[in-house]
Order: structure tokens, then sequence, then C-alpha cells
């Protein structure tokens, strides 16, 4: 008797782990659209620090607005609503004075610091937002050198959504219209070219092919999904780039056409596979009741069978291209990567995805976190067509 | 039937479409695959799997991967089987279960970038574990969980009904039920589910790149960086600099495209065997 206690005891013990362990995919998903939002959010909340940083260089000890500083390394803060900057250094055995006004409500940046005449020559924009005042130094590489960085204000979201440039480094310019265009473009294509022939071949799979053929068939496309990505790619540069670069006669073959190619290949596996199931789903009898009316087989399987396997057939089209849209690294190997919009099927582009991918490694800031930002972008896209997948599947239960 | 002569045509027109299209594919497969074995092969050999990339081998990538993949397939594997087990034994169609099936759902649908986005914030930044094997293999495993849930799910419901009930029957607690009876028959679904993510975690690059890193080293620990398979034939491709280069992301791409033939059959294999089990 305490023995069968003891395993109900287990049994209600196993219950409680398992339902926890369970919900940890429902944490994982909450926890990805939480991270990657509150990162990619940030951008457009708030400006990107609230005081003017000074970093010095070479210079072992500086006074800045009074107060003095040995060996600094990290930033010296000024608030924005200070009068001004006034820095005292020693240069080559000299007591130099920098003075610099400070204009908050200017509407650029280069408005926002005011330096005096004498200074002019001294001092260099590197990028955006950045004032370096160089010295020169008793040996070239020591030059004593002091960086004010502006804060970046709030960026906007109409300049994000639809600005045409993307010169995250030196400009600070963040639009990613081309970018959007680029994955539309490539997203497009890849449907208009791959959606075609993974039906053609769907129907003959499904209704025509014998058995023996048709698992056969079946088999080389779940193969051409196993492929990974990379390798994709990797076709794509070594094969079918130099191959457009020819027909074309254009400098490099790295192109909207070479991405668009290679992604139609590469949504076929998922088309089909859903394609193929939604088909078999329907039921025999309307295949009957078509051929017993006089109907040819490929009537009925075009003009009957087909319709009837609508919804499938669409979320088959939708999940190819979400997987057009989420497709990374191919289309990173052989679109060639430039931010611009494309003029021609033969000139280079970048999508969301490879922007994420391409930049990630060195960026940093505000331009890291608006990498974020077009996950959020990647996300919406996802979720809006998945949307559209549940809302066909309870469709589909409706009607069967 | 005066129209059947154009019908007879039309139809015909059509059949060679639908052909065509089918040929235009299976072509396709064979292109990409005979392209890359034919360039690849020559290269390959033990050697060039076990020698250093200063000896124009791959080993420490191999290596990577292998970790990779042990790591992402430690944490899913058990975390998948139990979810499926929970949303098929348990708990068919509770409100928690619509949930995680929705869940698991849309996890299958985001873009692997989106992963990589992911782990590189929480695992490499705010865990503190920085680009390394662990922070890779921790994001892949949430990646592959929908692949093990879903088909490990498939193979315990086609366990049949009386299964359960018998064992019920003898006066079993559910545990014993699902320890003994169930889990059992569903071993070649889980092997077969075990079997599509290794494909699929060998394969994946672009979350690999953010959370892995590119280190060319050969790793130590799963806390240190590495450089995958995938993302070394990329940076080979990429980054060429000796002409031999492109042998060696030939022979690199032979590696995974042998490796993802090896990994379909196998899993064809397993699901097939289970089949016949069932149906007996």
């Amino acid at each position: 008797m305490r023995n069968r206690h003891r395993r109900i005891q287990i049994d209600s013990a196993v219950r409680i782990i398992f339902q926890a362990v369970s919900y940890l995919s429902v944490i994982a998903l909450i926890a990805m659209l939480g991270f990657v939002f509150y990162q990619g959010i940030r951008p457009f909340t708030a400006p990107t620090a609230d005081q003017i940083q000074i970093v010095p260089e070479h210079i072992p000890q500086l006074t800045v607005n009074g107060r003095m500083y040995e060996n600094r390394r990290s930033f010296i803060d000024i608030p924005m609503d200070a009068e001004g900057i006034t820095i005292e250094f020693e240069h080559q055995g000299e007591h130099l004075v920098v003075n610099a006004g400070i204009d908050p409500s200017g509407d650029t940046w280069e408005e926002i610091i005011t330096f005096p005449p004498e200074l002019h020559q001294y001092i260099t924009s590197p990028e955006a937002y950045m004032y370096t005042i160089i010295l020169p130094g008793a040996v070239a590489g020591l030059e004593q050198r002091i960086h004010i960085q502006i804060p970046e204000p709030r960026q906007q979201v109409s300049a994000f959504l639809l600005g045409s440039e993307w010169r995250p480094v030196y400009r600070k310019l963040y639009g990613i219209l081309p970018m959007i265009a680029a994955t539309l473009l490539t997203t497009a294509g890849a449907v208009l070219l791959g959606v075609p022939l993974a039906l053609l071949s769907s129907v003959l799979i499904a209704e025509f092919l014998g058995r023996r053929s048709a698992s056969l068939v079946r088999s080389a496309v779940d193969l051409l999904a196993g492929i990974p990505s990379v390798v994709y790619g990797f076709f794509g540069l070594m094969m079918l780039v130099p191959l457009i670069q020819r027909i074309f006669g254009s400098s490099s073959g790295s192109s909207l056409l070479a991405a668009v190619a290679v992604l139609s290949v590469m949504i076929l596996p998922t088309v089909i596979s859903i394609t193929v199931t939604s088909l078999k789903a329907v039921p025999a009898t309307y295949r009957e009741a078509s051929l017993a009316l006089g109907a040819t087989p490929l009537q009925t399987a075009w003009r009957v069978v087909f319709p009837a396997a609508r919804s499938g057939i669409t979320a088959s089209v939708i999940l190819g291209t979400a997987r057009a849209v989420g497709e990374t690294m191919a289309v990173m190997l052989v679109a060639g990567n430039s931010p611009q919009f494309p003029s021609s099927l033969t000139d280079s582009v970048r999508t969301m995805t490879a922007t994420i991918a391409l930049e990630m490694g060195y960026s940093s800031g505000r331009h890291n976190e608006l990498l974020f930002s077009i996950g959020i972008i990647l996300f919406v896209i996802i979720i809006a067509l998945n949307a559209i997948i549940m809302k066909l599947k309870t469709n589909m239960q409706e009607v069967s | 039937m005066k129209s059947h002569p154009i019908r007879r045509m039309k139809e015909g027109m059509l059949y060679t479409l639908m052909y065509a299209a089918t040929g235009i594919i299976l072509s396709a497969l064979v292109l990409i695959l005979g392209y890359i074995l034919y360039n690849g092969l020559g290269k390959l050999s033990i050697g060039f799997i076990f020698s250093s990339p200063q000896e124009g081998g791959i080993y420490p990538m191999v290596v990577t991967t292998a970790y990779v993949v042990i790591t992402a397939m430690a944490i899913a594997l058990p975390v998948g089987i139990i979810t499926a087990l929970y949303t098929t034994e348990y708990s068919r169609n509770s409100p928690g279960t619509r949930y995680i099936r929705l869940a698991i759902e849309t996890l299958a649908g985001i873009p692997s970038i989106l992963y990589g986005l992911f782990g590189l914030m929480l695992f490499s930044r705010v865990l503190g574990f920085g680009q390394s094997i662990i922070a890779g293999g921790l994001t892949l495993s949430i990646m592959i969980l929908p692949v093990i849930i879903r088909t490990t799910e498939e193979s315990l419901k086609a366990i049949p009904r009386s299964f359960r009930e018998g064992s019920l029957a003898l006066g079993t607690t559910q545990w014993q039920t699902v320890y003994r009876v169930v889990l059992p028959s569903a071993l070649p679904g889980i092997l077969t589910a075990s079997i599509l993510s290794i494909g699929r975690v060998v394969g994946e690059a672009a979350p690999v790149l953010l959370t892995v890193g590119i280190a060319r080293n050969l790793p130590r620990s799963i806390f240190q960086s590495g450089r995958t398979l995938t993302i070394h034939l990329y940076y080979l491709t990429k980054e060429a600099i000796r002409p031999d280069d492109f042998e060696i992301a030939f022979a690199a791409a032979a590696v995974l495209v042998l490796f993802i033939i090896v990994v379909n059959t196998a899993a064809r294999y397993t699901a097939a065997g289970y089949k016949k089990t069932m149906e007996r």
C-alpha cells in the first residue's frame, strides 16, 4: 500500500515537472519578442545620451569647466544646458584654453557646438555627431586629441522606414527603405519563379505519379530542403554569379537576379511538401465524382482537386514567402550587398536579413540597436504571415 | 465532342508543363549536388578532415560543429520530448496546451537570423557567455525545439490507444504507462526527430555567425568561440586569399552535402522502420 502511495506521488510530481518544462517554449517565444523589441525600440525613444561627452587622448592632465581630470580614459560628461565648454591643458609646454559654445536648440548637430574661428584649422569631424581637435605633438602619432561626442537625438520612425540612405558609420544616416525594397523584390521574384514550378510539380506528384516515382521525387525534394543555405549561396556564387556576369556583361554578377534564382529554388521544398499533403487530403469521393461525370484525370486534378485544396496551397505559398523573407546566408553570398535601390535585375542589392548579419559584428551604439529594429520589422512581417496561415487553418477545419 | 482535338492538345501541353517543372526541380538538385561533389570530392580525404587550417584542413571546424550539435541536442532533446509527452499524453486540449502549440508553431516560422539576434542579446550579452559555443548551442536548441516536438508528437499520436489502455487497466500510474509503454514505442520517432534536428543544426549559419563567432582555433571548452563548418565555408568564399581557398571551400561544401545526404537517408530509414512496426 505504501508503495502504491509513493507511485502516485511520483506520478503527480512528474506531471508538474512536465507541465513546467512544456511552458519553456512559450517563455522562449515571449523572451525572444521581448528582447528584440526592447533593444530595437530604444533608438526611437531616447537620444543616445543626455550629455555631451569628451574623451582626451595623450593629455595627462586637463581641466574641463573648472574640474580637473588626471589620466582620464573614459567619457567626461558635460550637461547639454551648460553655458559652454572650457578645456584647459598643457600643450608643448604652453597652457592652452579651448572655448566652445553650446546651443542645445540647434537644428542640426553642426549647430549645437560653436568653436571660435582661430580653432577651426585644428578641428576635424571624422564622423557625424563627433568633433576631434587635433594638436600636433613632438612625435608623429602622439598628437594630442580631444574627441567631443554630441548625443544623437531620438531616431524618427519615418526617417528610419522611409530614408533612402544607409550610412550608419560616418554620416549616422539610418534609412532602410533600400533594404525593405530589396527584401520585397527578392521575395516577390522568388515567389513568381518558384511557386508555379512547385505547384505544377506538386499536382504531378500527388495526382499522376505512381507510388514509387512519387516517393522518389519527394525524397529529392526533401534533400533539397536539407541542403544548408550556405551551400546554396556557395553554389550560387560559384556557378550562377559568373554566368550572370557573362550573359549580361555586368561588372559583377552578384545581383538581384542571382538572389531571386537561388531563393526560388530554396522555397520549392516548402511549397511542394505542403501542397502535396493538402492535395492528398482531398477526399477520394471528389475525384470519383468528377471522373464519373466524364471529366478527364487532368481536368479532375486541376479543376476539382486543386481548388478543393485551396487553403492548404495558399498556406504553402505563404510559408514559402516567409522562408524567402527570412533567408540570410544564401542571399548574402550572391546579392552583392550594396544598400541601394536596384534599377535593373543585375544591380547589387542588400536585404534586411543580410544587413543584420553583415553589420552585427562591428556595429556599436545606436547602429547596433537599429539592427534590432530591423529585426522587429522582420518579426512583424513573419507574424503577419503566420496569422494568415492560422486563419486559413481554422477555415480548413470549418470546411472539413 | 467537337473540341476534342483542341482539348487534347491543351491537355498535352499541361502534362508537358508539369513534367517539365518536375524535371527542372530534379535537375536543379542534381546540378547543385553534382557540381559541389564533382569539385569537392577530389580534395576530400581523412587527412583533410583531421588536419588544422594551417595544413589546409578543417579539424577545428568539425570539432566546433560537433560541440554545437551536442550542446543544442543536450538541451533541446529532453525539453522537446517532455513537451511532446505533455501535449499528447497529459493534457491534449487544455487552454495551456493551446498556448504551447501556438508558441511552437510561431517559433517554427521565425527566421533563423532572428534567433541569432535573440541569442546574442540573451546568452551572449545578458547572461555573459559572450560569443561562445554554449551561447550558440542554447540559441539553436530553441530553434530546433519545434522540429523535435512536432516529430515526436506525430509518433506519439500514431501509437494505438489500446497500448495505453491496456497498461492503465493493469493498475499502473500514468507516468509508468508513459515511461514503460508509450516512450519505448515512440523511440523510432524520437530517433527521426533527433536526426532531422542534427541536420538542421549542422547546416545552420546565420545565428551561429552571431552567437558562436568566427575564431579559427580549436576550441578547448564550450565557453570559447569557434567556427562551425558553415561559417568556415562562408568566410572561405567571401575572403578567399590564396587560390587553394576555393578548393578547400569546395571540399568543405562537399562534407556538408555528404553529411546532409546521410542525415536524410537515415531519417527516411528510421521513419519507414517506425511506420512498419506501427502497422503490425
